[in-house]
């Protein structure tokens, strides 16, 4: 064993951290080499200096304290260890609502009822225009619900489906978000 | 904080509580110098103990019987002093103009007076204590808490893995370089010392 080696592993012998094995080889390198016994010595000094520093004045009512002076109030506790605290119970409540606020908010945000989306029953009634390049006719269709109106633009689809036909689902500006469709077909 | 004022604690009527204010008071000066050697101050010290002992009594019922109940809290309390270290970290530094900046007080603190010269062995002992205080602040914190644990609470290698949550290579490896740059630190003075007794 080296000078280097022995001297990483020289904190664990001063502290009866090794084997016995190693122990007895740190012992013999120590008995030969004067810079390991050195740096032992130092060690041992430094460990020894350590345990002797005096313990601190401990404050008085170091319990009491903690709880006092966290909370400004005893603690009430209960035989199953929980502490109750008026604030810290406040601040969990307040959170929990504040969640299931947001959550709410968020759901009715995303999923509006059929009921409160006016612009399906209330507004204009939604127009499904087919027109056939060929035949050059339009058929305006008046429908009273999103369904019926899809219903009725698959089935004009089905029927316009034959070889060589080309179908292109256009958005009608004037009616935004499925107003109104128009399936153009075009030979 | 004055340590005289009396307290308007009435402590709660439970067996927990009776139970663990008997642990404490029987581990209480250790607890508070392991707080006070990690710190470096007493203040800091004492609000470590009481916000550790807080938690402590909060989280009583996951404490295993018959385990040690100082490693417990001293687990507490190193995990208590890196959290607050973490959010001190974080927190913008605020001067005021009286006082001198942080790195000259570090160069104040790193000057090793004569120890030579003193010759009460009271004196003496204080000043050791100091010194190696000022020391000790210097180390890195998981090096310190080894080294404390170790040195000073004459802790094993195994129970401050327990304690600082790490293997027992880390618990050798820290100890062994929080005592050579301890002996950095304090080199002239060890010098001395080790003159001193030699004479």
């Amino acid at each position: 064993m080296n000078c280097q080696r022995v001297q990483s592993l020289l904190s664990a012998y001063l502290d009866h951290e090794l084997s016995t094995e190693e122990r007895r080889i740190i012992r013999q390198h120590l008995f030969f080499c004067r810079a390991c016994s050195q740096e032992y010595e130092t060690l041992s000094m430094l460990k020894n200096s350590l345990g002797r520093l005096e313990p601190p004045e401990e404050p008085k009512d170091l319990l009491a304290r903690a709880f006092y002076f966290h909370h400004g109030a005893a603690p009430l506790a209960t035989d199953s260890g929980t502490v109750i605290n008026a604030f810290g119970l406040g601040k969990k409540f307040f959170m929990a609502a504040a969640c299931t606020l947001l959550f709410l908010g968020v759901s009715v945000w995303l999923f509006p009822s059929p009921q409160s989306n006016s612009f399906t029953t209330n507004s204009a009634p939604l127009m499904i225009k087919t027109t056939s390049t060929t035949e050059n006719a339009t058929q305006v269709y008046t429908m009273k619900n999103e369904d019926e109106a899809k219903t009725k633009a698959e089935a004009e689809k089905e029927k316009d489906k034959e070889p060589g036909v080309k179908q292109k689902l256009h958005v009608n500006p004037d009616y935004p978000l499925l107003r109104g469709i128009v399936i153009q077909s075009s030979r | 904080m004055e340590q005289t004022e009396s307290l308007a604690f009435t402590p709660p009527a439970s067996s927990r509580w009776e139970e663990f204010e008997k642990e404490v008071i029987n581990h209480e000066k250790a607890l508070y110098h392991f707080a006070y050697r990690l710190s470096g101050n007493p203040e800091d010290a004492q609000d470590l103990v009481q916000e550790s002992l807080f938690k402590a009594y909060r989280s009583y019922n996951k404490f295993k019987k018959g385990t040690s109940f100082d490693r417990w809290v001293f687990q507490i309390i190193y995990r208590s002093f890196v959290d607050s270290y973490r959010k001190k970290k974080r927190r913008p530094f605020v001067s005021s103009l009286d006082e001198s900046p942080p790195h000259l007080e570090q160069n104040k603190t790193t000057e090793i007076p004569d120890y030579t010269s003193l010759p009460e062995e009271m004196a003496l002992q204080q000043e050791l204590g100091t010194v190696i205080q000022e020391a000790l602040v210097k180390l890195p914190n998981e090096f310190r808490a080894a080294v404390i644990l170790c040195d000073i609470q004459g802790f094993s290698y195994e129970e401050i893995s327990q304690i600082l949550q790490c293997s027992l290579g880390t618990v050798r490896s820290r100890i062994h370089r929080g005592r050579r740059l301890l002996r950095e630190y304090l080199g002239s003075y060890l010098k001395e010392k080790g003159e001193v007794d030699e004479a």
